[in-house]
């Protein structure tokens, strides 16, 4: 049962936690275009 | 905006709300699956690690296509897909290898095994994460964008090979053969299925996202390169 619950926890929270950064990449990708903030773009 | 960036931007929401429907109508459909008899519980990682092959499949056929339509057209936009295509599709294929020893565990014994599959799928994963590194070691030129479609597209030879690892085994690799009809039990389609959908629906919902991200992070990078030009010939 532990490995069942540890296979779905971890594919679950992995595309979980990586939404989350694309999201928080485009805000800030946004936020800076539209010239709230600088960005270094190398 | 070119039509692909601005059709990613908009898959993003509807992708997005079909994946939120059917991540739990599919975990329920998990929950509600016979246990298979001779493995017990831990089969039902059936229903997560080959759909998230699949996936990982589906994202480096894209890269491979986003790169030659790149070398055909010379269209920046073919590039961001690739290259998003490639991302979204190492993480699946991560997925792959972190479930299957997991399942190997509970019912091999072990994690792993040198076995031809195992070692393709591996192989796989690092080819594509190699990709990766490289676009991430360079400079975004148009050098780089020529070399990855060429490097994308040769590693997708390893794609059949790794699926057909079993058959070119002959019959001495240890992971199970690919499923074919009739060979879930009964009660098991429905699950395994939509398992299939929810990963490709997870797929397209990434994929828009991160395209939508590249071409925001190129903006920006030639923003900044206007920016730092004018300024030069200010002082």
């Amino acid at each position: 049962m532990g490995y069942l619950i540890a296979a779905y926890a971890l594919v679950m929270a992995s595309l979980t936690l990586y939404t989350l950064h694309l999201g928080r990449s485009r805000r800030v990708l946004r936020k800076s275009l539209s010239g709230g903030g600088k960005i270094d773009a190398r | 905006m070119s039509k692909l960036d601005s059709l990613a931007a908009r898959a993003v929401l509807p992708t997005g709300i079909l994946l939120a429907i059917a991540t739990p109508i599919w975990l329920w459909l998990v929950l509600q699956a016979p246990l298979d008899s001779v493995q017990g519980v831990v089969q039902k990682i059936v229903y997560v690690h080959p759909p998230c092959a699949f996936a990982a499949y589906l994202g480096f056929a894209c890269t491979a296509i986003g790169g030659a339509l790149y070398l055909w057209r010379r269209d920046e936009a073919w590039d961001r897909f690739a290259a998003s295509s490639a991302e979204v599709g190492v993480l699946f294929c991560a997925l792959v290898i972190a479930t299957g020893p997991l399942w190997a565990r509970g019912t091999w014994g072990r994690w792993w095994s040198w076995d031809l599959r195992l070692t393709l799928t591996l192989l796989l994963f690092l080819v594509y994460l190699s990709y990766l590194l490289l676009r991430g070691f360079t400079e975004g030129n148009e050098r780089t964008a020529r070399f990855a479609a060429v490097y994308g597209i040769a590693g997708l030879a390893i794609i059949p090979l790794n699926y057909f690892a079993i058959e070119l085994a002959g019959g001495r690799s240890i992971h199970p053969e690919n499923l074919q009809r009739g060979s879930l039990g009964a009660g098991m389609r429905a699950p395994f299925w939509f398992g299939v959908l929810t990963a490709l629906l997870a797929f397209a919902h990434l994929l828009a996202r991160r395209i939508e991200l590249a071409w925001l992070g190129d903006r920006a990078a030639r923003d900044a390169a206007a920016a730092e030009e004018a300024a030069s010939w200010g002082t």
